[in-house]
């Protein structure tokens, strides 16, 4: 019987105000296996800088609802149970004129 | 069955000879022309997208636009606003915006207001277009009309950028999701500032003027349901698939409404 691998990756890449909050426009992650998008941004601000963090999580330390997620090429909600190989996308509000 | 002819305003001789070039698109014609013509826009905002989008609406012949913007132009407006010119800095932008284009068609209408969209005076604003342009720099704005057009179920398309990126969305009340679908509140860490070269503004001003000109004639698809998403800097686009929040505040009892251009037939 084949056991499901204890870490799987995921590629991470961040638009606009995240990306320049994150210093990098992409990163590929090791996350744990059946990881939610929810950790994934949990890790993710633990690992990065307070201007991410301010982005990426609301005031009581969560991920941030206001905030627009995408797996692939569709829109995901923070419960999104991500998979090995998995494209996550982080996108910020633009406005700009 | 076609009702052109019980329009308000068709086409005439002048609108047929300036607009020649364009009357011969596939499923456009002199329906489409028409359509525009009969149409009005409110385009909020007139800075390095609005003002780009506007003047392309201006080009194709929409019959009347509304421009939205309170303030006087800055120098460091004009790496990016082109309705403006360096003689106007310290005046009015939005009625530079209308006189110029006035000066380049004189054939539509041109209605300035010099305010930006608010509470007061959104409800007012809408109820009087067919279509909203969401240019403004400050998300609190867009969010603002974004309930509007919910409300009174206008489309409006949003076009933003941010440095070399942009991003697309075209919201049908009832139809798909609306802005606070994807973006219930604006961050706590969002930034006004941002920077901005004008040929990426311009880019997605153009990009907005298309939609629009495809919601208001009935020509084409609109990317209905999808967020199209693009990065000059590297010259990549793709369109997220989006989805409706069953829950939104704005737009969870929102019904469909037909597009203007579904609904003249």
């Amino acid at each position: 019987m084949l056991r499901r691998p204890a870490i799987v990756h995921v590629t991470v890449n961040y638009l606009a105000q995240v990306k320049r909050a994150a210093g990098v426009s992409g990163e590929r992650v090791a996350i744990p296996a059946n990881c939610t998008l929810a950790q994934l941004i949990l890790q993710l601000a633990s690992q990065h800088e307070a201007a991410f963090r301010a982005m990426v999580l609301d005031f009581t330390g969560q991920p941030q609802t206001a905030l627009l997620y995408a797996v692939g090429d569709s829109q995901a909600d923070l419960s999104h149970a991500l998979s090995d190989g998995d494209v996550v996308t982080i996108l910020a509000p633009m406005a700009g004129g | 069955m076609t009702i052109i002819s019980s329009m308000a305003n068709p086409l005439t001789p002048d609108d047929r000879a300036r607009y020649e070039w364009q009357l011969a698109a596939t499923d456009f014609g002199e329906e489409g022309q028409t359509r525009l013509k009969n149409s009005t826009v409110l385009v909020s905002r007139i800075g390095g997208v609005g003002g780009t989008l506007a003047h392309q609406l201006a080009a194709a012949g929409v019959g009347k636009l509304i421009l939205a913007h309170a303030g006087n132009l800055r120098v460091d407006d004009l790496n990016r606003q082109l309705l403006m010119n360096q003689a106007g800095v310290g005046q009015a932008r939005v009625e530079q915006a209308a006189r110029r284009l006035r000066e380049f068609n004189p054939l539509i209408e041109i209605e300035p207001a010099a305010e930006n969209v608010s509470e007061q005076n959104i409800d007012a604003l809408v109820s009087r277009v067919d279509a909203i342009a969401s240019c403004a720099p400050l998300f609190a704005e867009r969010l603002l009309m974004n309930r509007a057009a919910v409300r009174l179920g206008k489309p409006l398309v949003d076009c933003a950028m941010y440095e070399t990126e942009i991003q697309l969305v075209v919201v049908v009340p009832g139809q798909t999701p609306c802005l606070a679908c994807l973006y219930p509140a604006e961050p706590p860490a969002w930034q006004r500032r941002f920077p901005v070269f004008g040929a990426v503004a311009g880019t997605v001003g153009c990009l907005g003027a298309m939609e629009l000109i495809k919601i208001l004639a009935g020509l084409g698809e609109p990317p209905t349901g999808r967020m199209l998403v693009g990065d000059l800097r590297t010259m990549t686009f793709r369109s997220v698939q989006l989805r409706r929040d069953p829950a939104c505040a704005v737009c969870a009892g929102a019904s469909p409404r037909p597009l203007r251009g579904e609904c003249i037939d």
